[in-house]
């Protein structure tokens, strides 16, 4: 069956006029019928009635006679002429002749109601079932008179199958007649109906792929009527549903590429506490599985219980929670910061929480930093202010002092506001590093001669400590982009510590060479050398690995602190190699000036 | 009913994977202290020792009520043992994490010891051990319970290396003697924070299996 037959619609809407145009063709049908089986009744009693006259003129000479045989043979063969079944009957009810039967064996017939209703009124009929031919009949009997005085009666029948015939005759033919308009009219109708539900049918399909997510089903019907505005209709808002669709799903993206791109981790959970999105930076954070994690319960896929704890009690309490929590590892503290939301939905109930991670690791340590460095700095100007000071009190207290204790004394001041001095001017040149490019004035210069002169400027502190210095140039000039006086001061820094840190006996090698278009830089001693878990820490300000030492030899603690500042302000690098005991490597790279001629060299030399 | 019982598992769940989070950091926290000679990383394990003992209390008197009320079978049943099994073990873990804690305030005064490379491995071992243990009990992953039972022996062969080692140490060199008999109590404390994790694998393999595999590894 086509899917349209087994619409209930349609059923609906025609059955209704169905059975309108079914009963009006019944009720024609019938009152037609009657009517035609009526005329029929009436035409043949009226032929009975007729044969009944005739019957009376050749019955009356024989009615008031004893029954007759030759009278009888003649009803007998006018019946037997005319198919119609005649009786004549005596005043006292004998039937004195019939064309069927015979008269002798039938019974009484004044008891008849056709004969009675002929007695009384000239005329009767009666239909009733006749045992004598054993089928239903139609009688009709009128009186026969002999010089005006009743003296018997003429009966005429006819069996109903007669009857039956003619009028089955009629009803085929009615029949006949309204079939073809009612199929006529069934077929039309069922048309009609179908026009109305195909695109009923259609929309409900359309709709149901709509839903199913077939945005670019479309509805094909065109109508000017009802029907054709409402497919007009769902077609707009199928499309209008589709361009929401595709806002919420642009939206959708734009947020997780949002989400993606942040360095804070975001975890979102529902109410439940599933994890319902994780973000990359949260994975990395909280070394999580995404995909995995999705819709599990955030107690579980972390292990971090600050986590679930924050995303609980935002939902819970309904309000913005900030909270830090330090996960330390072998090398270093991570500190995060948890910032958890309750999220609403449309309802403005709370459907969920959202926690933002915030890796402030770094920020912290920054703040240790600066705390540190404002504590050192005040100890490192303490230290030579306390000591001039005393020494000061001591000759204004002591006015008696011998002349060579107070030239000590002076001395001793002398010493001690040098290195005041010495820390304030690193300190200054410290500041101005670092305020940037800013502070420094760039042109191109010769390295090459910054290391020759401060070689030879050292060459005699290295001598008083019985070190051996060799400078290691090359023999073009290399010339870089750079501030002398800042170049000046990186080179000074790493040979004179060297020198420093380097026992008597042992040797300073200072390399400057062109490599890659770089200039390198390489101060090598045989020192005490720097222990690995120090190593990365002897470029901030006032780190000493060793205090006592590092004091004694008159040093600020910012001296590679200024050394690594100038590198980087020069847009190069700088590296240490070190083994405690058999002495440090510093490396610093700086590139050369594009396109002047010590590179052309520089890369010959190679 | 079921719906209660399968709330009431679920909250139960949560506590304990919360109770696991918290061992395994003081875990992991105890043994950094140790390994950084910091002594207020220590101190903050020692301190957080109660939180992890009401939490104890609270999650047994939970599953009791349960058990109580609930009358479960199968395997909310077995979840249910094994809740009480593993918590009594992460407790004891948690009070192994306290003693490795106060050794390493005790160590960060003292000369630093020398520790031969192997404790490096048993380190990592235990932490690796007291993670997979509770990422198979998040996961009811039975397979990766089993592997944590083999772990075990791993630990016990640097165990018993870190004995003769110390011994070592202490013969060279009698100033050590204090740190060295530190580092071996800290060194018996992570042993037996192996055999908890394991006692837990074992649980989770029951828990997930129904099969009782204590003493087979």
């Amino acid at each position: 069956m086509k899917p349209i037959f087994r619409s209930r619609f349609l059923w609906e809407l025609y059955a209704g006029y169905a059975a309108v145009i079914i009963a009006t063709a019944m009720v024609v049908g019938v009152v037609l019928v009657r009517d035609a089986e009526h005329g029929v009744l009436e035409h043949i009693r009226d032929g009975l009635q007729r044969d009944a006259v005739l019957v009376r003129d050749i019955a009356a000479p024989y009615v008031a006679l004893p029954p007759d045989s030759s009278f009888e043979q003649r009803i007998r063969a006018l019946g037997a002429r005319t198919g119609t079944r005649y009786t004549v009957i005596a005043l006292d009810g004998t039937v004195l002749a019939d064309s069927n039967e015979d008269p002798k064996t039938m019974d009484n017939h004044r008891d008849r109601p056709e004969i009675m209703a002929a007695a009384n009124n000239g005329m009767g009929t009666s239909t009733r079932f006749s045992r004598t031919v054993s089928a239903p009949s139609m009688y009709l009997a009128i009186p026969v008179m002999k010089d005006g005085v009743l003296a018997g009666f003429v009966r005429t029948s006819s069996t109903l199958e007669a009857i039956r015939q003619r009028s089955d005759a009629v009803r085929r033919g009615i029949a006949l007649a309204l079939v073809l308009p009612v199929a006529a009219a069934l077929g039309l109708g069922l048309l009609v109906a179908r026009s109305f539900t195909r695109p009923l049918l259609d929309m409900t399909e359309t709709a149901r792929a709509v839903a199913a997510g077939d945005h670019a089903r479309r509805l094909h019907i065109h109508r000017g009527d009802e029907i054709g505005v409402l497919a007009d209709a769902l077609n707009t808002m199928t499309g209008q549903l589709r361009a929401q669709i595709d806002t919420m799903a642009t939206d959708r993206n734009k947020t997780l590429a949002i989400l993606a791109g942040m360095v804070e981790g975001v975890v979102a959970v529902d109410r439940e506490e599933r994890v319902v999105h994780a973000n990359a930076a949260a994975q990395a954070i909280l070394g999580i599985d995404g995909r995995a994690s999705l819709g599990r319960r955030v107690w579980e896929v972390t292990r971090v219980v600050e986590v679930s704890e924050a995303l609980g009690e935002a939902m819970r309490q309904n309000r913005v929670r900030v909270s830090e929590v330090r996960i330390p590892t072998a090398q270093k503290d991570q500190v995060i910061q948890l910032t958890a939301t309750p999220l609403r939905n449309a309802g403005d109930a709370i459907d969920g929480a959202v926690v933002v991670l915030h890796d402030v690791s770094e920020l912290r340590q920054l703040e240790a930093v600066r705390r540190d460095f404002v504590a050192n700095i005040s100890h490192e100007l303490k230290t030579p202010l306390t000591a001039i000071r005393g020494l000061v009190e001591t000759m204004i207290d002591d006015r008696a002092m011998d002349a060579e204790t107070r030239e000590r004394f002076i001395a001793k001041i002398g010493d001690q506001s040098t290195r005041l001095s010495n820390l304030v001017s690193d300190l200054l040149t410290l500041s101005r590093l670092e305020s940037g490019a800013s502070g420094l004035r760039f042109e191109a210069m010769d390295l090459r001669e910054t290391v020759a002169e401060s070689c030879r400027t050292q060459i005699h502190a290295a001598e008083t400590r019985k070190v051996t210095l060799t400078p290691g140039l090359p023999g073009a000039p290399v010339t870089i982009d750079g501030d002398v006086e800042a170049m000046r001061e990186l080179v000074d820094n790493l040979v004179s510590n060297a020198i420093k840190y380097t026992p008597p006996g042992g040797r300073v090698d200072v390399k400057l060479a062109t490599e890659n278009g770089s200039a390198v830089l390489e101060v090598a001693d045989t020192g005490i050398g720097i222990p690995p878990e120090e190593q990365s820490r002897v470029f901030e300000r006032f780190y000493r690995v060793d205090k006592a030492r590092s004091r004694q030899m008159g040093g600020t603690g910012l001296g590679l602190s200024i050394v690594k500042h100038v590198a980087l302000a020069h847009g190069g690098t700088i590296s240490l190699k070190s083994a405690p005991g058999r002495g440090s490597t510093f490396r610093v790279q700086v590139g050369l000036k594009p396109g002047n001629s010590s590179r052309r060299e520089g890369t010959r030399s190679e | 009913m079921t719906k209660h019982l399968q709330i009431d598992l679920d909250g139960l769940s949560k506590e304990l994977l919360t109770m696991g989070a918290m061992v395994e950091e003081a875990t992991n926290r105890s043994i950094t202290a140790l390994v950084r000679r910091d002594k207020t990383l220590a101190r903050e394990v020692i301190a957080v020792d109660d939180a992890i003992n009401d939490c104890e209390n609270r999650i047994e008197d939970h599953a009791l009520k349960m058990l109580a009320l609930h009358q479960p079978v199968a395997a909310d049943l077995r979840f249910i043992i094994t809740v009480l099994k593993v918590n009594n073990d992460l407790e004891r873990i948690g009070d192994h994490a306290v003693s490795i804690a106060e050794r390493a305030v005790v160590l960060a005064d003292l000369e630093p010891v020398r520790r031969p490379e192997d404790f490096d491995r048993l380190v990592e071992t235990v932490q690796q051990m007291m993670k997979a243990s509770l990422t198979a009990l998040v996961e009811r992953d039975s397979a990766l319970a089993r592997k944590v039972c083999t772990m075990d022996d791993e630990v016990d062969r640097v165990h018993r290396l870190m004995y003769s080692a110390m011994q070592d140490v202490m013969r060279n060199d009698v100033r050590q003697i204090e740190p060295a008999v530190n580092t071996i109590s800290a060194t018996r404390h992570l042993e037996r924070i192996a055999d908890l994790a394991t006692n837990i694998a074992e649980d989770i393999v029951f828990m997930v299996e129904g099969e009782i595999v204590r003493h087979n590894y």
